[in-house]
């Protein structure tokens, strides 16, 4: 039952992530052998370089542990951004578990037909873990599969721990959002809270990797216990006892959901209030918002995308309080300061806020997308589009009130962050230009809009596959950008993605051409909705 | 005038013989048309044809002379639309959602969507995911409604509904024939049909295989007889008889169906010491049966 589950419910993640993974880990040992060169003496010096490097991302991504090996630089390069997006995959296949399967009536039907709630969520808690555990080791055994075409030695025991750290890690973040789903009735508070605080706990381990007086708060981080598994990388460390306190955490975080699912109502949540006595209401809503589908749109999402908003604009404060110690501390080492100030071309400090704020929310930008668009999907799914393709609103409008929607939403979440570094820059001790500061903030809207752009088009015409389509598309493109460089592809093949394009303007400045094209990818997307739309069958049979 | 709904050679054609086929249909303004099928005959495929949410293989379809699909935005100002099932609205509110859909139609009385929610003791202060199921077809009454259109296409609409409610709605609708609405019902329940229907088109595996006023319905005479004999039943006196179908025998007791003229089963039966006779008319679901098995 398990291994059914496991292939039914899971199998899109399952494949994604596992073959995804081995090609990426696989392709990244490619780009090892090409940036790290052939012999001892070229790989320690590019080992070192990175090592310095590293450091400017100490924030977001733990410290390379021997990145001269193929193992190293895979685990520094390709495991801690997996370890990330598997993060959210787990948070939003548990708030799937505990909330989207009940909105879709699995749960009643699992329950009828005479299964217990606790076997309910441990078989399901159980089949995740068997998908996880095999997208972790196809993740961590491409590094051993790469290793003979690039001429090193395979490392399969330590990438075997590697993978069952990180699976424990990552079942420590299910079992926490599979808990958060419990307390609210509404699948979309549950999935703010439980990816908010498994974004919170990445960030807390930011903070302790970062800030020495706050090192102590990494404890309560899963990504703290995870990071001090370094296995991939020869001579690195297998944490058993952290391994095991993560499985343990995993196991009581699953085993306290329990009693609370028994002691919730089905359709309600642990913290749903009593509803008031009231006398019933019997006018329509007389709210301006809701006069257009576009308003609407902006007005059902309030609450979320009120989140959105803050958490941006709390990330970017943070991330600009951290900019300057980050780069005094680089700065401090002549020898990184030569080369980074040399990689900077310029101001040091805007280039790696560049790199580490404007970085992160390019990243967040994507991934509002992604979540606007599985808003649409469901809209579709759900009947809700033929509904109000029933009232006298044509296809063209439906399209163009979502690209409206996208627009205002996206605008809002880059205007919360560049209030949020806007504030706190002047007490950052950061000597940054408010003009570059925010024309880079400006630009990260045409980002957003060719995401919303390609978003819009596939939500148009292939809604039930639009959302892996897109984030498949944004990982695709991230990786890109990461590796074209790396591969020393021609300047065509990097701009391809569309992170790549974006640049680092608030250091280097703004690329017209970048805009342009990125504003080219909104219009083209939304060109090909609007024939797409009107091509289509609206139907949820 | 217009026609109501004209389709000519409406197809829609999703393969392995799924869909709907050819329909030649014909619904004049005013007229209360029922649209029956059991699940999976092409009703709802009918519908969103009508409604322009779906493309035509071939052929064509017209609401009140607009073509329901190059002039869909203009069909649907003069349509109320209730689907067979409300889609999700998750934690909006019904008063949010009759306001945004009243406002994208425009011209809705708020005193109508008052009356029609008092009258259907709907509460539009909760939230969508706390409408039982028959408050959400409450509330898909008053979407369609709301607005008092020319002509209403309605998927199903008692389906979820208790009895009274079923009424409540059952007046609703002839108050609409009333003040000059043109009603599509489609449905598998015969008692809603007979309710309120001047017409009826039935429709089986994707065709229509019969249009009929009600009474035409009723005048095929297909009844069903019982006879009790004072001694032994005789099933073999009815089996050869024209019209005669079904002959059962228990005991005294003696059942069949009658088709057509009663007279040879009157002929038949003198003679002979009958204590009982029991004949009643078909309901329109034995009829709609009926008529399946032998277009079958």
């Amino acid at each position: 039952m398990i291994a059914w589950m496991a292939w039914r419910l899971h199998r899109r993640g399952l494949l994604g992530f596992s073959v995804g993974g081995f090609l990426l880990s696989f392709f990244y040992g490619l780009a090892y052998q090409s940036a790290a060169g052939k012999t001892a003496a070229e790989q320690a010096a590019f080992g070192h370089a990175i090592t310095l490097a590293a450091k400017q991302f100490a924030f977001l991504i733990p410290l390379p542990v021997h990145p001269e090996t193929l193992g190293g630089y895979e685990q520094y390069k390709w495991l801690s951004g997996a370890i990330v997006l598997m993060m959210v995959w787990s948070g939003l296949a548990a708030i799937g578990i505990g909330r989207g399967d009940e909105d879709r009536g699995l749960t009643e039907q699992w329950l009828a037909a005479g299964l217990s709630r606790s076997r309910l969520i441990l078989a399901r808690s159980a089949a995740f873990a068997l998908v996880l555990l095999i997208a972790c080791l196809a993740s961590t055994l491409g590094i051993s599969a790469v290793a003979p075409l690039v001429g090193q030695d395979a490392n399969l025991g330590g990438e075997l721990g590697k993978a069952v750290s990180m699976t424990a890690g990552l079942l420590a973040c299910f079992g926490l959002a599979l808990l958060i789903s419990q307390l609210p009735a509404e699948r979309q508070t549950a999935t703010a809270l439980g990816i908010g605080a498994l974004v919170l706990l990445l960030i807390v381990n930011g903070v302790a990797d970062t800030i020495s007086g706050a090192s102590w708060l990494g404890a309560i981080s899963p990504f703290h216990w995870l990071e001090r598994t370094s296995s991939a990388a020869p001579g690195g460390v297998f944490d058993a006892w952290g391994t095991v306190g993560l499985a343990a955490a995993a196991a009581v975080l699953t085993g306290v959901t329990l009693p609370v699912f028994e002691r919730r109502d089905i359709g309600r949540g642990l913290l749903t209030r009593l509803r008031r006595r009231a006398p019933a209401a019997r006018d329509a809503s007389r709210n301006p918002l809701l006069r257009t589908p576009f308003t609407e749109g902006l007005w059902e999402q309030r609450v979320g995308l009120a989140v959105w908003v803050a958490g941006t604009a709390v990330l970017g404060w943070l991330l600009v309080s951290v900019t300057k110690s980050t780069a005094d501390a680089l700065l401090s080492d002549k020898t990184i300061a030569a080369v980074f100030e040399r990689a900077a071309g310029g101001n040091v400090y805007e280039s790696l806020l560049g790199l580490v704020w404007f970085g992160s929310a390019l990243l967040l930008l994507a991934a509002y997308a992604v979540v606007q668009v599985s808003r649409w999907a469901a809209q579709d799914r759900e009947g809700r589009l033929e509904l109000l393709l029933s009232v006298p609103v044509s296809r063209t409008r439906v399209v163009v009130d979502r690209a409206l929607e996208f627009a205002a939403a996206s605008a809002l979440i880059v205007a919360g962050g560049y209030v949020g570094v806007a504030l706190q820059a002047p007490f950052s001790g950061l000597s940054l230009d408010p003009g570059k500061l925010f024309t880079a903030s400006a630009l990260l809207w045409p980002f957003a809009l060719a995401f919303g752009g390609l978003g819009v088009a596939l939500a148009s015409r292939w809604p039930r596959v639009a959302v892996p389509l897109l984030a498949g598309f944004a990982v695709v493109e991230y990786f890109l950008g990461d590796l074209a460089p790396l591969f020393k592809a021609p300047g065509w093949v990097a701009n391809l993605s569309i992170f790549y394009l974006y640049g680092n303007p608030v250091a280097a400045g703004a690329s017209w051409t970048a805009v342009l094209s990125m504003t080219a990818v909104f219009l083209a997307g939304f060109a090909a909705a609007l024939a797409l739309m009107r091509r289509r069958d609206v139907s949820t049979a | 005038m217009t026609t109501a709904i004209r389709t000519e050679g409406l197809t829609k054609d999703y393969g392995g013989g799924r869909g709907l086929f050819d329909l030649d249909l014909e619904v004049a303004p005013g007229e209360v048309f029922g649209y029956l099928g059991p699940n999976g005959a092409g009703k709802s495929t009918t519908i969103r044809l009508l409604m322009g949410l779906i493309h035509a293989t071939r052929g064509s379809a017209e609401i009140f002379g607009l073509d329901s699909f190059r002039q869909a935005v203009e069909v649907k100002r003069l349509v109320g639309y209730m689907p067979g099932e409300l889609p999700q609205f998750g934690g909006l509110r019904g008063r949010d959602i009759a306001g945004h859909f009243g406002a994208l139609r425009g011209g809705v009385d708020q005193a109508r969507v008052r009356a029609i929610s008092e009258r259907f003791d709907l509460d539009l202060g909760l939230k969508f995911r706390e409408y039982s199921t028959g408050n959400k077809r409450k509330l898909g009454i008053l979407l369609a409604f709301m607005h008092q259109p020319r002509l209403l296409v309605l998927d199903e609409p008692t389906s979820g509904l208790d009895p009274l409610n079923q009424q409540e709605f059952f007046k609703l609708l002839q108050e609409a024939r009333a003040a000059g609405a043109t009603v599509f019902l489609s449905s598998h329940v015969l008692s809603e049909v007979e309710h309120v229907c001047q017409r009826v088109g039935i429709i089986r595996h994707g065709k229509l295989v019969k249009v009929a006023r009600l009474e035409e319905l009723h005048e095929i005479h297909v009844r069903k007889v019982e006879v009790e004999f004072a001694g032994d039943a005789q099933p073999q006196v009815f089996r050869d008889l024209p019209g005669v179908e079904d002959v059962q025998s228990n005991h005294h007791r003696v059942t069949f169906t009658v088709r057509g003229s009663f007279e040879p089963v009157a002929d038949a039966l003198a003679g002979h010491q009958v204590v009982n006779l029991a004949s009643h008319e078909p309901s329109l679901e034995e009829v709609f049966l009926t008529y399946y098995e032998d277009q079958g």
